[in-house]
Protein backbone atom coordinates (compact mmCIF):
# COMPACT_ATOMS: atom_id res chain seq x y z
CA UNK A 1 0.00 0.00 0.00
CA UNK A 2 1.40 3.39 -0.93
CA UNK A 3 0.92 6.55 1.08
CA UNK A 4 -1.95 7.71 -1.09
CA UNK A 5 -3.96 4.58 -0.43
CA UNK A 6 -3.39 5.11 3.27
CA UNK A 7 -5.14 8.48 3.01
CA UNK A 8 -8.27 7.26 1.23
CA UNK A 9 -10.46 6.10 4.16
CA UNK A 10 -9.85 9.36 6.06
CA UNK A 11 -10.55 11.29 2.87
CA UNK A 12 -13.92 9.56 2.59
CA UNK A 13 -14.63 10.81 6.14
CA UNK A 14 -13.50 14.37 5.20
CA UNK A 15 -10.98 14.09 8.03
CA UNK A 16 -7.70 14.79 6.25
CA UNK A 17 -5.63 17.89 6.81
CA UNK A 18 -5.97 20.40 3.98
CA UNK A 19 -2.55 19.67 2.44
CA UNK A 20 -3.15 15.91 2.48
CA UNK A 21 -6.54 16.37 0.89
CA UNK A 22 -5.13 18.44 -1.95
CA UNK A 23 -2.28 16.03 -2.47
CA UNK A 24 -4.62 13.05 -2.71
CA UNK A 25 -7.03 14.85 -5.03
CA UNK A 26 -4.13 15.61 -7.37
CA UNK A 27 -3.13 11.97 -7.34
CA UNK A 28 -6.68 10.71 -7.96
CA UNK A 29 -6.69 12.27 -11.42
CA UNK A 30 -4.03 9.86 -12.53
CA UNK A 31 -4.66 6.70 -10.51
CA UNK A 32 -7.50 4.34 -11.43
CA UNK A 33 -6.76 2.08 -8.52
CA UNK A 34 -7.08 4.83 -5.93
CA UNK A 35 -10.30 6.09 -7.54
CA UNK A 36 -11.78 2.65 -7.28
CA UNK A 37 -10.67 2.34 -3.64
CA UNK A 38 -12.20 5.72 -2.95
CA UNK A 39 -15.48 4.70 -4.52
CA UNK A 40 -15.66 1.75 -2.13
CA UNK A 41 -14.86 3.86 0.94
CA UNK A 42 -17.35 6.53 -0.07
CA UNK A 43 -20.05 3.88 -0.13
CA UNK A 44 -19.11 2.91 3.42
CA UNK A 45 -19.13 6.54 4.51
CA UNK A 46 -22.56 7.01 2.94
CA UNK A 47 -23.83 3.99 4.88
CA UNK A 48 -22.57 5.62 8.07
CA UNK A 49 -25.02 8.46 7.51
CA UNK A 50 -27.83 6.02 8.28
CA UNK A 51 -26.45 5.39 11.75
CA UNK A 52 -27.75 8.76 12.92
CA UNK A 53 -31.41 8.91 14.04
CA UNK A 54 -33.39 9.90 10.97
CA UNK A 55 -35.55 13.00 11.21
CA UNK A 56 -38.05 14.27 8.65
CA UNK A 57 -37.07 17.52 6.99
CA UNK A 58 -39.80 20.18 6.83
CA UNK A 59 -42.09 19.52 3.87
CA UNK A 60 -41.32 22.99 2.54
CA UNK A 61 -37.74 21.94 1.82
CA UNK A 62 -38.85 19.52 -0.88
CA UNK A 63 -41.01 22.20 -2.46
CA UNK A 64 -38.18 24.72 -2.35
CA UNK A 65 -35.70 22.39 -4.00
CA UNK A 66 -38.09 21.38 -6.78
CA UNK A 67 -39.15 24.94 -7.26
CA UNK A 68 -35.57 26.18 -7.57
CA UNK A 69 -34.71 23.32 -9.88
CA UNK A 70 -37.58 24.17 -12.21
CA UNK A 71 -36.71 27.85 -12.07
CA UNK A 72 -33.22 27.00 -13.24
CA UNK A 73 -34.41 24.86 -16.11
CA UNK A 74 -34.48 27.58 -18.72
CA UNK A 75 -30.77 28.02 -19.34
CA UNK A 76 -30.21 24.26 -19.13
CA UNK A 77 -30.68 21.69 -21.82
CA UNK A 78 -33.95 22.81 -23.40
CA UNK A 79 -36.62 20.16 -23.30
CA UNK A 80 -38.31 19.83 -26.58
CA UNK A 81 -41.98 20.42 -26.90
CA UNK A 82 -44.34 19.10 -29.51
CA UNK A 83 -42.96 21.49 -32.09
CA UNK A 84 -39.64 19.75 -31.85
CA UNK A 85 -37.62 22.82 -31.10
CA UNK A 86 -37.44 25.20 -28.21
CA UNK A 87 -39.35 28.42 -28.54
CA UNK A 88 -38.17 31.75 -27.33
CA UNK A 89 -40.81 33.98 -25.96
CA UNK A 90 -40.44 37.61 -25.12
CA UNK A 91 -42.59 38.62 -22.24
CA UNK A 92 -43.78 42.01 -23.33
CA UNK A 93 -43.05 44.98 -21.14
CA UNK A 94 -46.01 45.64 -18.97
CA UNK A 95 -47.53 49.04 -19.33
CA UNK A 96 -47.74 50.19 -15.78
CA UNK A 97 -46.41 53.50 -14.60
CA UNK A 98 -42.66 53.30 -14.31
CA UNK A 99 -42.35 49.68 -15.34
CA UNK A 100 -40.26 49.16 -18.41
CA UNK A 101 -38.59 45.85 -17.73
CA UNK A 102 -38.78 43.46 -20.63
CA UNK A 103 -37.88 39.99 -19.59
CA UNK A 104 -36.70 37.51 -22.12
CA UNK A 105 -36.98 33.91 -21.16
CA UNK A 106 -36.05 30.77 -22.98
CA UNK A 107 -39.09 28.64 -22.73
CA UNK A 108 -39.66 25.10 -23.38
CA UNK A 109 -43.29 24.56 -23.43
CA UNK A 110 -43.64 20.81 -23.76
CA UNK A 111 -46.68 19.08 -22.42
CA UNK A 112 -46.70 18.98 -18.70
CA UNK A 113 -43.97 21.53 -18.26
CA UNK A 114 -44.50 23.12 -14.89
CA UNK A 115 -43.53 26.53 -16.14
CA UNK A 116 -45.23 26.79 -19.52
CA UNK A 117 -48.34 28.41 -18.09
CA UNK A 118 -46.26 31.38 -17.02
CA UNK A 119 -45.86 32.47 -20.57
CA UNK A 120 -49.44 32.06 -21.64
CA UNK A 121 -50.93 33.70 -18.56
CA UNK A 122 -52.44 37.04 -19.37
CA UNK A 123 -52.75 38.42 -15.88
CA UNK A 124 -49.50 40.32 -15.38
CA UNK A 125 -48.69 43.00 -12.89
CA UNK A 126 -45.49 44.97 -12.73
CA UNK A 127 -43.47 45.02 -9.55
CA UNK A 128 -42.68 48.48 -8.22
CA UNK A 129 -39.66 50.32 -9.66
CA UNK A 130 -39.26 48.08 -12.68
CA UNK A 131 -38.05 45.17 -10.55
CA UNK A 132 -39.93 42.63 -12.60
CA UNK A 133 -43.38 41.23 -13.19
CA UNK A 134 -45.82 39.05 -11.30
CA UNK A 135 -47.79 36.60 -13.41
CA UNK A 136 -50.98 34.98 -12.17
CA UNK A 137 -52.99 32.17 -13.69
CA UNK A 138 -55.87 30.90 -11.61
CA UNK A 139 -54.34 30.65 -8.16
CA UNK A 140 -50.82 30.00 -9.41
CA UNK A 141 -48.40 32.84 -9.21
CA UNK A 142 -44.92 33.35 -10.57
CA UNK A 143 -42.39 36.09 -10.34
CA UNK A 144 -40.30 37.18 -13.28
CA UNK A 145 -37.75 39.24 -11.40
CA UNK A 146 -35.47 41.79 -12.92
CA UNK A 147 -32.92 42.07 -10.17
CA UNK A 148 -29.21 41.64 -9.61
CA UNK A 149 -28.35 38.29 -8.03
CA UNK A 150 -28.81 38.24 -4.25
CA UNK A 151 -25.76 39.50 -2.33
CA UNK A 152 -23.54 36.75 -0.99
CA UNK A 153 -24.86 35.19 2.20
CA UNK A 154 -28.34 36.58 1.52
CA UNK A 155 -31.33 35.39 -0.41
CA UNK A 156 -34.35 36.99 -1.98
CA UNK A 157 -37.59 35.84 -0.50
CA UNK A 158 -41.00 36.23 -2.10
CA UNK A 159 -44.08 36.81 0.04
CA UNK A 160 -47.76 36.67 -0.60
CA UNK A 161 -49.24 39.33 1.68
CA UNK A 162 -52.85 38.58 2.49
CA UNK A 163 -54.48 41.28 4.59
CA UNK A 164 -51.48 42.24 6.67
CA UNK A 165 -49.96 38.76 6.93
CA UNK A 166 -46.92 37.97 4.79
CA UNK A 167 -46.85 34.28 3.83
CA UNK A 168 -43.43 32.93 2.74
CA UNK A 169 -43.66 32.09 -0.97
CA UNK A 170 -40.17 30.84 -1.77
CA UNK A 171 -36.56 31.99 -1.79
CA UNK A 172 -34.35 32.59 -4.78
CA UNK A 173 -30.87 33.90 -5.37
CA UNK A 174 -30.68 34.40 -9.11
CA UNK A 175 -32.19 37.73 -9.97
CA UNK A 176 -33.34 37.19 -13.53
CA UNK A 177 -35.00 33.80 -13.69
CA UNK A 178 -38.66 32.92 -13.23
CA UNK A 179 -39.67 31.92 -9.74
CA UNK A 180 -42.81 29.92 -9.02
CA UNK A 181 -44.54 31.15 -5.89
CA UNK A 182 -44.97 28.29 -3.46
CA UNK A 183 -48.33 29.47 -2.15
CA UNK A 184 -51.53 30.20 -4.06
CA UNK A 185 -52.26 33.81 -4.95
CA UNK A 186 -55.69 35.40 -4.71
CA UNK A 187 -57.04 38.60 -6.16
CA UNK A 188 -56.27 41.42 -3.78
CA UNK A 189 -53.07 39.82 -2.43
CA UNK A 190 -49.82 41.71 -2.63
CA UNK A 191 -46.68 39.94 -3.78
CA UNK A 192 -43.54 41.32 -2.17
CA UNK A 193 -39.83 40.59 -2.34
CA UNK A 194 -37.37 41.12 0.52
CA UNK A 195 -33.70 40.39 1.06
CA UNK A 196 -33.24 37.83 3.85
CA UNK A 197 -30.46 35.82 5.51
CA UNK A 198 -29.33 32.87 3.39
CA UNK A 199 -31.65 30.38 5.07
CA UNK A 200 -34.72 32.50 4.33
CA UNK A 201 -37.07 33.75 7.04
CA UNK A 202 -40.47 32.81 8.37
CA UNK A 203 -41.45 36.47 8.49
CA UNK A 204 -39.81 39.34 6.63
CA UNK A 205 -36.86 40.88 8.42
CA UNK A 206 -36.48 43.82 6.06
CA UNK A 207 -38.54 46.26 4.04
CA UNK A 208 -39.69 44.94 0.65
CA UNK A 209 -37.56 46.00 -2.29
CA UNK A 210 -40.48 45.45 -4.64
CA UNK A 211 -44.22 44.90 -4.34
CA UNK A 212 -47.16 44.32 -6.66
CA UNK A 213 -50.87 44.12 -5.95
CA UNK A 214 -52.54 41.34 -7.89
CA UNK B 1 -46.66 8.25 -14.64
CA UNK B 2 -44.48 6.49 -12.14
CA UNK B 3 -40.77 6.14 -12.39
CA UNK B 4 -40.33 4.77 -8.94
CA UNK B 5 -38.94 1.55 -10.35
CA UNK B 6 -35.94 3.33 -11.86
CA UNK B 7 -32.53 2.90 -10.28
CA UNK B 8 -30.77 5.93 -8.82
CA UNK B 9 -28.45 5.96 -11.77
CA UNK B 10 -31.39 5.81 -14.16
CA UNK B 11 -32.89 8.80 -12.39
CA UNK B 12 -29.55 10.61 -12.60
CA UNK B 13 -29.62 10.18 -16.37
CA UNK B 14 -33.07 11.79 -16.41
CA UNK B 15 -31.78 14.69 -14.31
CA UNK B 16 -29.33 15.49 -17.05
CA UNK B 17 -32.33 16.02 -19.32
CA UNK B 18 -33.89 18.48 -16.91
CA UNK B 19 -36.49 16.08 -15.52
CA UNK B 20 -37.59 17.50 -12.19
CA UNK B 21 -39.69 14.42 -11.37
CA UNK B 22 -36.48 12.44 -11.26
CA UNK B 23 -35.13 14.96 -8.78
CA UNK B 24 -38.29 14.61 -6.71
CA UNK B 25 -37.85 10.84 -6.58
CA UNK B 26 -34.22 11.12 -5.55
CA UNK B 27 -35.28 13.59 -2.87
CA UNK B 28 -37.89 11.12 -1.64
CA UNK B 29 -35.21 8.44 -1.43
CA UNK B 30 -32.41 10.47 0.15
CA UNK B 31 -33.79 13.78 1.40
CA UNK B 32 -34.46 12.40 4.84
CA UNK B 33 -31.04 10.85 5.40
CA UNK B 34 -29.35 13.89 3.84
CA UNK B 35 -31.22 16.21 6.18
CA UNK B 36 -30.60 14.01 9.21
CA UNK B 37 -26.89 13.82 8.47
CA UNK B 38 -26.60 17.56 7.92
CA UNK B 39 -28.56 18.31 11.09
CA UNK B 40 -26.49 15.88 13.09
CA UNK B 41 -23.33 17.69 12.03
CA UNK B 42 -24.37 21.35 12.03
CA UNK B 43 -26.86 20.99 14.93
CA UNK B 44 -29.25 23.47 13.41
CA UNK B 45 -32.37 22.70 11.41
CA UNK B 46 -32.32 25.79 9.20
CA UNK B 47 -28.63 25.41 8.35
CA UNK B 48 -29.21 21.73 7.65
CA UNK B 49 -31.96 22.65 5.20
CA UNK B 50 -29.57 24.99 3.39
CA UNK B 51 -26.98 22.23 3.18
CA UNK B 52 -29.48 19.75 1.74
CA UNK B 53 -30.85 22.28 -0.72
CA UNK B 54 -27.35 23.10 -1.92
CA UNK B 55 -26.50 19.43 -2.29
CA UNK B 56 -29.58 18.62 -4.36
CA UNK B 57 -29.05 21.70 -6.49
CA UNK B 58 -25.43 20.67 -7.03
CA UNK B 59 -26.67 17.27 -8.16
CA UNK B 60 -29.23 18.92 -10.42
CA UNK B 61 -26.83 21.40 -11.99
CA UNK B 62 -23.98 18.94 -12.32
CA UNK B 63 -26.05 16.01 -13.51
CA UNK B 64 -24.58 16.09 -16.99
CA UNK B 65 -21.10 15.73 -15.52
CA UNK B 66 -22.11 13.00 -13.10
CA UNK B 67 -20.12 9.82 -13.69
CA UNK B 68 -21.72 6.68 -12.26
CA UNK B 69 -18.42 4.82 -12.33
CA UNK B 70 -16.95 7.35 -9.88
CA UNK B 71 -19.62 7.13 -7.19
CA UNK B 72 -23.19 5.96 -6.73
CA UNK B 73 -25.77 8.74 -6.63
CA UNK B 74 -26.35 8.06 -2.95
CA UNK B 75 -22.65 8.23 -2.06
CA UNK B 76 -22.14 11.30 -4.24
CA UNK B 77 -25.05 13.17 -2.72
CA UNK B 78 -24.20 12.30 0.87
CA UNK B 79 -20.57 13.19 0.21
CA UNK B 80 -21.64 16.68 -0.88
CA UNK B 81 -23.87 17.01 2.17
CA UNK B 82 -21.12 15.82 4.49
CA UNK B 83 -18.44 18.03 3.04
CA UNK B 84 -20.60 21.13 3.15
CA UNK B 85 -21.81 20.44 6.70
CA UNK B 86 -18.28 19.82 7.91
CA UNK B 87 -17.12 23.07 6.27
CA UNK B 88 -19.76 24.90 8.25
CA UNK B 89 -18.84 23.46 11.64
CA UNK B 90 -15.17 23.98 11.02
CA UNK B 91 -15.75 27.58 10.07
CA UNK B 92 -18.32 28.46 12.65
CA UNK B 93 -17.26 26.20 15.48
CA UNK B 94 -20.90 25.53 16.15
CA UNK B 95 -20.64 21.91 17.02
CA UNK B 96 -19.67 22.04 20.66
CA UNK B 97 -22.16 24.59 21.83
CA UNK B 98 -25.49 24.21 20.15
CA UNK B 99 -28.25 21.89 21.16
CA UNK B 100 -30.53 20.22 18.68
CA UNK B 101 -34.02 21.60 18.61
CA UNK B 102 -36.26 18.75 19.57
CA UNK B 103 -39.30 19.63 17.51
CA UNK B 104 -38.72 17.31 14.61
CA UNK B 105 -40.27 13.91 14.54
CA UNK B 106 -37.59 11.26 14.55
CA UNK B 107 -37.92 7.68 13.53
CA UNK B 108 -41.68 7.81 13.54
CA UNK B 109 -43.91 5.36 11.71
CA UNK B 110 -41.91 4.22 8.71
CA UNK B 111 -44.49 3.84 6.05
CA UNK B 112 -42.99 4.27 2.63
CA UNK B 113 -40.71 1.65 1.16
CA UNK B 114 -37.90 4.21 1.12
CA UNK B 115 -38.26 4.66 4.86
CA UNK B 116 -38.39 0.95 5.49
CA UNK B 117 -35.23 0.58 3.49
CA UNK B 118 -33.60 3.39 5.47
CA UNK B 119 -34.49 1.56 8.66
CA UNK B 120 -32.84 -1.63 7.43
CA UNK B 121 -29.76 0.27 6.33
CA UNK B 122 -29.58 1.91 9.77
CA UNK B 123 -29.65 -1.48 11.48
CA UNK B 124 -27.06 -2.84 9.12
CA UNK B 125 -24.56 -0.05 9.66
CA UNK B 126 -25.07 0.01 13.44
CA UNK B 127 -24.34 -3.70 13.58
CA UNK B 128 -21.26 -3.19 11.45
CA UNK B 129 -20.08 -0.37 13.71
CA UNK B 130 -20.58 -2.60 16.72
CA UNK B 131 -17.98 -4.99 15.31
CA UNK B 132 -15.25 -2.33 15.36
CA UNK B 133 -13.06 -1.99 18.44
CA UNK B 134 -14.15 0.82 20.77
CA UNK B 135 -11.11 2.85 19.77
CA UNK B 136 -11.77 2.45 16.07
CA UNK B 137 -15.45 3.24 16.42
CA UNK B 138 -14.79 6.35 18.47
CA UNK B 139 -12.49 7.78 15.82
CA UNK B 140 -14.72 6.94 12.87
CA UNK B 141 -17.79 8.38 14.57
CA UNK B 142 -16.07 11.54 15.82
CA UNK B 143 -14.56 12.19 12.41
CA UNK B 144 -17.74 11.56 10.45
CA UNK B 145 -20.41 13.05 12.70
CA UNK B 146 -18.49 15.78 14.49
CA UNK B 147 -16.37 16.86 11.55
CA UNK B 148 -13.03 16.65 13.34
CA UNK B 149 -9.88 16.33 11.28
CA UNK B 150 -7.40 13.65 12.26
CA UNK B 151 -5.09 16.32 13.69
CA UNK B 152 -7.94 17.70 15.83
CA UNK B 153 -8.78 14.20 17.01
CA UNK B 154 -5.17 13.57 17.99
CA UNK B 155 -4.99 16.66 20.16
CA UNK B 156 -8.50 16.20 21.55
CA UNK B 157 -7.94 12.59 22.54
CA UNK B 158 -4.29 13.03 23.51
CA UNK B 159 -3.12 10.45 20.99
CA UNK B 160 -0.18 10.55 18.59
CA UNK B 161 -1.35 11.53 15.09
CA UNK B 162 0.07 8.29 13.71
CA UNK B 163 -2.16 6.31 16.07
CA UNK B 164 -5.25 8.24 15.02
CA UNK B 165 -4.41 7.61 11.38
CA UNK B 166 -3.75 3.90 11.71
CA UNK B 167 -6.84 3.30 13.88
CA UNK B 168 -9.07 5.25 11.52
CA UNK B 169 -7.68 3.31 8.60
CA UNK B 170 -8.19 -0.04 10.31
CA UNK B 171 -11.70 0.93 11.44
CA UNK B 172 -12.80 2.03 8.01
CA UNK B 173 -11.23 -0.98 6.35
CA UNK B 174 -13.17 -3.26 8.68
CA UNK B 175 -16.40 -1.35 8.21
CA UNK B 176 -16.02 -1.54 4.46
CA UNK B 177 -15.31 -5.25 4.48
CA UNK B 178 -18.33 -6.00 6.72
CA UNK B 179 -20.68 -3.90 4.60
CA UNK B 180 -19.34 -5.28 1.32
CA UNK B 181 -19.58 -8.85 2.55
CA UNK B 182 -23.25 -8.24 3.37
CA UNK B 183 -23.81 -6.64 -0.02
CA UNK B 184 -22.46 -9.74 -1.68
CA UNK B 185 -24.61 -11.95 0.49
CA UNK B 186 -27.68 -9.91 -0.40
CA UNK B 187 -26.76 -10.00 -4.09
CA UNK B 188 -26.34 -13.79 -3.99
CA UNK B 189 -29.83 -14.19 -2.50
CA UNK B 190 -31.51 -12.24 -5.27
Amino acid sequence: MDRFEALIPAYALDALAEHERRELEGHLHTCDRCRSELRAYQESAASLAYATPLADPPAALRERILHDAVAELEPRAPRRGRLGRPRWIVVAPVIVAGATAAIVIAVVPGQGSKTSWIHSATNRVALSSGKGVVVVSGSRGALLPSLADAPSGRTYEAWVVRGSTPIPAGTFRTGNRPVLLTVPVRRGDTVAVTVEPAAGSKAPTSTPIATARV
Amino acid sequence: MTRDYLSDEGLAALLARGDEQALALLYDRYGRVAYSLARRIVRDGALAEDVVQEAFMTLWRGSRDYRPERASVKAYLLMIVHRRAVDIVRREERRRTEVLDADTRTEGADTTSDQVWAGLEAGRVREALAQLTDEQRELVVLAYFEGFTQAELASRLGLPLGTVKSRTFAGMEKLRSILEREDQWIASKR
